[in-house]
């Protein structure tokens, strides 16, 4: 093991940080307002007392209930309905690593991640564009309307700081590094795996400049995020006796990969959209993605990027649904970079954030029609 | 590039080991009770037919029960007597009915009652025994005991309610 290899990337706190921070408090504050005022305000009727029952219940209801329930007491399978297994443990190890309880701990785990998700996206977005696309990018992640998971008791912000860490430390050669916030990412979600073709595609154009052994760590960098999912299946077949116990409780929740999953899941859209109405959010979301990855495209974003958005968005429409998209989708980085190629007029970009930041609010009001 | 592959695995190993090292260091593993209801209830659900001995109010009876996917159907003797559909039974119910059901473990409904205790996280005892196991179930209505052989397969059930009581040998045959 080379000290090259294990070499950390020297971190200073830079001024761009700062205005990064201000996004974030901000963004989280109208986030939390708004959290505030559907506790106060929303409906009772269709959303169960249980949820108005502590000022954080709202923060870690639906996941947020079993990434606690997996915290407090581990994983319980129960074939044939949803149980807790269907959730990765990355998260519920941070959870759990505070020492407070599920409620109070996920919003402050998934804040912070957030804060550090965003700072690494900044950095990563200036090494591969300019500061300009890096700071914009980074504003719209910090307002984007699906972003309230952010806040909420889902691994969504956790695994945003995993895959920006992971790509940093590649760019900055610290292969070792890079492999272990891959495999943290794995072990957090299995989205992790989009980090696979970006981390590729460096790997491959810097193969010449490296020695066989930092080869050798930047290949196992490249599968570290599927090694990692992998070892929850080993977990899982010690644990509870079955390795697939993740993909048969998915199944639970109505959720079955399969080839045909994207014709299936335009089938069932127009039965889905009629039942809950608001879960067009979805819909909706991936039309804009779409959109988005073509103009990051069409402004110099790099097929592997394009890829690995592709595989955040498109993936989970092999499950045979649409449903959540708009919250997967939240990984897909080059929406972010799209979103900045198109607003360097100051008048589209304070347009657009206004926009967001109404969309932010109007889902996180309208919880009770369309879960995450 | 055979250095590269080598090193690539060894640390890929490291990493799946680490994680589910950690994951299991800070999760554990489930009860023997939880794994041993598990295990079952994949076994339950290949069976379509089982034959059993029932020895409840103070009589012997040979009970068998065909299960299908919706609906189970009970033969006592040579007599139809319950028939279920979608977890309900149909018709009038005796207790004494009621108790030959319970005990003829029909793999479908002996299998939803056991999740259903196991999806409630209801406190559940498991004792080794020669030959497999007894999983006590206390707070199940009426409280049950089913023994489990080494392979995690029911052989026989033991109902200790208040009202209805009894044990049976159960038998599972035709997979599905």
């Amino acid at each position: 093991m080379t000290a090259v290899a294990l070499r950390v990337p020297r971190l200073r706190i830079r001024v761009a940080w700062l205005h990064v921070a201000v996004w974030w408090a901000a963004s989280r504050a109208v986030v939390l307002l708004a959290f505030g005022v559907l506790d106060q305000l929303g409906p009772r009727g269709s959303f169960g007392p249980h949820f108005y029952r502590h000022p954080l219940a709202l923060l870690a209801s639906w996941d947020g209930v079993w990434y606690g329930r997996v915290a407090q007491h581990g994983y319980l399978f129960v074939p044939g309905r949803q149980s807790d297994v269907a959730f990765f443990p990355g998260y519920p190890l941070l959870l759990r690593a505070t020492g407070l309880p599920p409620r109070t701990a996920e919003p402050l785990v998934s804040n912070l991640a957030l804060l550090i998700a965003l700072i690494a996206f900044y950095e990563l977005s200036a090494r591969l564009f300019d500061a300009g696309i890096a700071r914009r990018a980074t504003v719209f992640a910090s307002i984007a309307p699906a972003g309230f998971v952010y806040t909420m008791g889902y691994p969504s912000s956790v695994l945003f700081a995993l895959v920006c860490l992971a790509m940093l430390a590649a760019l900055a050669d610290a292969w070792l590094l890079a492999a272990v916030f891959a495999a943290a990412g794995g072990l957090t979600r299995p989205d992790a795996l989009a980090v696979m073709p970006p981390l590729a595609a460096l790997a491959w154009s810097r193969r010449h400049e490296l020695d066989p052994a930092r080869r050798g760590f930047a290949l196992a960098a490249v599968l570290a995020a599927p090694a990692a999912v992998a070892s929850f299946a080993v977990y899982l077949r010690w644990a509870v006796g079955d390795a697939h116990a993740w993909s048969s409780s998915e199944a639970a929740w109505g959720r079955a990969f399969t080839p045909m999953g994207p014709v299936l899941a335009a089938r069932r859209l127009p039965g889905f959209v009629s039942h809950h109405p608001w879960l067009a959010r979805d819909v909706v979301a991936l039309g804009v993605y779409a959109i988005l990855l073509c103009v990051a495209r069409r402004s110099g974003v790099s097929w592997p990027w394009l890829v690995s958005a592709l595989v955040v968005i498109v993936v989970p429409l092999f499950s045979g649904t649409v449903e959540s998209e708009a919250r997967f989708g939240l990984l897909a980085l080059p929406v972010y970079w799209g979103l900045a190629a198109i607003t360097r007029n100051r008048a589209v970009e304070t347009v657009l954030r206004a926009l967001s930041v109404a969309l932010l609010v109007t889902l996180v009001i309208v919880l009770p029609y369309a879960w995450p | 590039m055979l250095r590269s592959i080598a090193v690539a695995a060894g640390l890929l190993l490291a990493l799946v080991a680490a994680c589910a090292s950690l994951t299991a260091a800070a999760f554990g593993r489930a009860p023997l009770a939880d794994r041993i209801l598990v295990a079952a209830a994949k076994h339950l659900q290949d069976y379509r037919l089982d034959d059993a001995t029932i020895f409840a109010h103070g009589k012997e009876l040979h009970a068998t029960c065909a299960q299908r996917p919706r609906t189970a159907t009970l033969v006592v003797g040579r007599r139809l007597r319950l028939r279920e559909r979608g977890r309900h039974l149909l018709g009038r119910t005796t207790l004494a009915e009621l108790t030959d059901f319970e005990l003829a473990g029909c793999p479908g409904a002996l299998r939803f009652r056991l999740l259903r205790d196991l999806a409630h996280h209801a406190d559940l005892v498991a004792t080794t025994r020669l030959g497999g196991y007894e999983l006590w179930l206390p707070h199940a209505h009426p409280a049950l005991a089913v023994y489990f052989t080494r392979r995690d397969v029911p052989y026989e059930l033991k109902l200790e309610g208040r009202t209805m009581r009894g044990t049976s040998h159960v038998r599972f045959g035709v997979r599905v």
